[in-house]
């Protein structure tokens, strides 16, 4: 699941960040309005964290151009105002979700695994294929009553080859839902990571190699 | 409402009505005791001025005649009966008109000081109005009475000027409530982040806690500096106590104050300092220089010059602290002495500024009946002028 933070305030953005990426989530972090909507508008996030009240470029902005521009990413807005009327003008920009802060760290989480439900086609919280059960919440998995052992890019990898119900995913897709923007695009860590992950799911072998598309469960 | 034994209509009318009463009475008393006088006093200057008028002698008045009730008397002495008779007769009629005029004259009186005393008392109804629903959410109201500056206009006045001052101080709480709840919960959330995400981490490294303590203990220091700035603010609104302070000399020592964190970015004051007694409140005006000098070291690009001077006006005297930096539009100046400004980049937070320095700077110099004003310089940067009065300050709002 690939997460962007969009948040001037530097602590709040990197605390946040750092707490979704051990969420096994793919986490980059924007501190100004403008910058943020750029990187949102190149890369198709699951969910972008919105602080509201950002300088130079203003949350509501960045927020009503999301909306307009990519509306497959899920927005939860970020903000100091507790209103109701913050929240329902909020929501009006297009925000799927509204926190208000201060927030209780678990709540973030469960909000931005509940928006990545929704990002695309409507999920179902525990996600299911053959003999395989991934649960994003509890971050387990499971083949044959089984639980496995992942990492969390591994985990990371599954639950997006899961997501698309059959669909081939690319590597390019699996680098941009897994990986953060850190990652070098020709290194070969999607196949590296595959190749574990077909270890430790054992036989019969799930993960298919459809040459020059992608993988496919 | 609470019941009143006798409304102050009714006794002021029952007032005028008695006096008007009393005092009917006693003209009328007076009227009649000098018309006896008149009439009953002089007889004799009476009886010759008749006797001359109808050609009588003297003798003819002496002569007896048979009198009414059996027996002779004098001509003279019959006049004088018919005489006293008539005057019986006038002064009864006189006393009864005078006395039915008087009752008819006291009941209207009584129905028309029923009617004046309603209508000069209608404006203190209004202010009893007023006050009745003032509570914190209509403080805005005014009695706002028109007509001539009497007393009760005063009274009206006085209460609207009461109201305007309450409505001033609560304002400046609530404000202070509601800037110091959405403005904490930014620093809040940081240290329930750091703290949350550092303690769920099972393989938590004493680096981790050493990084997230840090983190908690400058959100602390920030909070502690929104209240402190939010305080000041709420204050500025009215002076409490004023004294002549040396502007000079409150710049030099927040100088001093400020010497190791502006070389700790390489920056240099250039003073030029005249002597400057103003008038105001040495605490706020404290606030006012910290507030100025801190936000332009805190902008002065590394290893410039921040100029200080201190001048000398007829009126009082002025404060300039410039700085370098980027230029600043002109549309912009303004707004940076708004409450929670931040320009246009992440930066400005970065270095824990709250947005209310310049915010500061204005409401104080304004509570002094001073001003603010921002200027970029060609060469960019912000040089901010304050000016001060040197005579007793008034009250800003009222």
């Amino acid at each position: 699941m690939r997460v962007l933070i969009i948040e001037d305030e530097e602590a709040l953005a990197l605390a946040i960040a750092r707490g979704l990426r051990r969420e096994g989530m793919a986490v980059d972090v924007s501190l100004d309005g403008a910058d943020g909507l750029e990187k949102a508008l190149l890369t198709a996030y699951d969910v972008v964290v919105l602080d509201r009240n950002l300088p130079g470029l203003h949350g509501d902005e960045v927020c009503a151009r999301l909306a307009g521009e990519r509306s497959e990413t899920r927005i939860l807005m970020l903000t100091a105002a507790r209103s109701l009327r913050d929240k329902v003008s909020g929501l009006n920009l297009g925000a799927d979700d509204y926190l208000g802060k201060p927030f209780a760290f678990e709540e973030l989480v469960a909000r931005v695994r509940a928006l990545s439900r929704r990002s695309g086609p409507a999920r179902p919280p525990v996600l299911r294929r053959q003999d395989v059960d991934l649960d994003p919440a509890s971050r387990r998995a499971w083949r044959r009553n089984g639980e496995l052992d992942l990492t969390n890019k591994e985990f990371g990898v599954l639950e997006a080859l899961l997501s698309a119900s059959g669909a081939i995913v690319s590597s390019e897709d699996l680098l941009e839902k897994v990986w953060d923007e850190n990652t070098d695009p020709f290194s070969n860590v999607v196949r590296v990571t595959i190749m574990t992950l077909r270890k430790k799911l054992g036989e019969p072998p799930l993960i298919e190699t459809v040459a020059g598309a992608g993988y496919r469960l | 409402m609470r019941r009143r034994a006798i409304s102050l209509r009714l006794r002021l009318t029952l007032s005028y009505g008695g006096v008007f009463f009393a005092l009917g009475f006693l003209l009328i008393a007076v009227s009649y005791i000098l018309v006896h006088q008149v009439l009953v006093h002089n007889p004799g200057e009476f009886l010759s001025h008749v006797a001359a008028r109808l050609g009588l002698s003297s003798a003819f008045l002496e002569s007896r005649m048979p009198a009414p009730s059996g027996g002779q008397e004098t001509v003279g002495a019959f006049m004088r009966t018919v005489q006293d008779q008539v005057v019986s007769l006038l002064l009864h009629g006189l006393t009864g008109v005078a006395f039915s005029a008087l009752a008819v004259a006291a009941v209207v009186s009584v129905g028309l000081g029923w009617l004046i005393a309603g209508r000069m008392l209608r404006p203190l109804q209004e202010i009893a109005l007023v006050a009745r629903r003032a509570s914190a959410s209509t403080l805005h109201e005014r009695i706002a009475m028109q007509g001539p500056s009497d007393e009760l206009r005063e009274l009206a006045d006085t209460f609207d000027a009461m109201l305007a001052r309450l409505e001033a101080a609560f304002e400046a709480q609530r404000e202070f409530v509601a800037n110091a709840s959405h403005e904490l919960r930014t620093p809040l959330a940081i240290m329930r982040t750091e703290v949350e995400v550092t303690l769920a981490d099972p393989q938590v490294t004493s680096a981790d806690l050493r990084r997230m303590a840090s983190t908690v203990r400058s959100a602390i220091a920030r909070s502690e500096d929104i209240i402190d700035k939010l305080l000041v603010l709420a204050e500025s609104g009215q002076l409490v106590d004023t004294e002549t302070v040396a502007l000079d000399t409150l710049v030099a020592e927040e100088v001093r104050r400020q010497t190791p964190a502006a070389e700790a970015r390489g920056l240099s004051f250039a003073l030029d300092l005249q002597a400057a007694p103003v008038s105001g409140d040495r605490a706020l005006l404290e606030r006012l220089v910290d507030n100025l000098m801190g936000n332009a070291v805190r902008y002065a690009p590394p290893d410039s010059v921040v100029a200080i001077a201190v001048g000398r006006r007829p009126d009082g005297a002025t404060l300039r602290v410039a700085n370098a930096g980027e230029v600043i539009g002109p549309d912009e100046l303004p707004h940076l002495f708004e409450r929670f400004y931040r320009r246009g980049t992440s930066r400005s937070r970065k270095d824990g500024g709250a947005g209310l320095g310049l915010a500061i700077v204005a409401a104080v110099a304004q509570a002094h009946g001073g001003a603010a004003s921002a200027a970029s310089p060609a060469g960019g940067g912000l040089a901010v002028t304050v000016t001060l009065p040197a005579a007793a300050p008034t009250a800003p709002r009222d």
